[in-house]
């Protein structure tokens, strides 16, 4: 009987996360060029989201997949930094939102939000394991 | 939560890396728990119990402040 290949878990998890940031990168440049991101026709339009939204998910799969391969001690020091991350960010974002409304700054993309969301979650990712020492 | 995960591991001479691996944790894992800074889940502490031949609440005790 032929045996089966087994490939380490954590090799896997480096390939897909290499191929679903290859492939967020490509839909990213993508959404940005002249061809995709033509605003005339609602197909143009359609393709903008479609293309965007599915490079997209991939990355968030693979790394909720690498959250869930780790021991509960690990996700919990990521359950701590992801709610660092949504409180500062819930109030940059409300923040921002004022500064908005009373004229002292021009509206910003929603996009910068959640890349500041995974900066803090990044850093408060370093910070926590410190206080379980 | 107060525990006796150092004393057990330092009984069968192990590493906390090595105990980790035996319960599929990491090193920080077994620091943090051996520190009282982690309590561990049910399943975890059963492992850790199972692995030692002892009961649960044989390694593991509330507190007042509990």
């Amino acid at each position: 009987m032929a045996e089966r290949k087994q490939t380490d878990p954590n090799l896997q998890l480096i390939r897909q996360v290499a191929a679903a940031s290859f492939l967020w990168a490509i839909t990213f440049v993508a959404t940005k060029s002249e061809w995709l991101g033509h605003y005339d026709s609602s197909a143009g339009r359609i393709a903008l989201v479609a293309v965007g939204t599915a490079g997209f998910l991939p990355v968030v799969f693979v790394y909720a997949k690498s959250i869930r391969m780790q021991d509960e001690f690990t996700q919990r020091i990521h359950l701590v930094a992801l709610a660092i991350a949504f409180a500062l960010v819930a109030v940059v974002s409300y923040v921002v939102d004022l500064l908005h409304q009373a004229h002292f700054i021009p509206q910003l993309p929603a996009t910068g939000l959640w890349a500041l969301m995974v900066v803090i979650w990044f850093a408060a990712m370093i910070v926590t394991p410190r206080y379980y020492r | 939560m107060k525990n006796r995960l150092r004393v057990l591991r330092a009984e069968v001479n192990w590493s906390q890396m090595e105990l980790g691996m035996r319960v599929g944790v990491s090193r920080q894992a077994i620091n943090a728990i051996e520190t009282g800074k982690y309590d561990p889940s049910l399943p975890l502490a059963m492992k850790l119990a199972r692995l030692f031949g002892k009961r649960v609440e044989e390694i593991f005790e509330l507190e007042e402040t509990d």
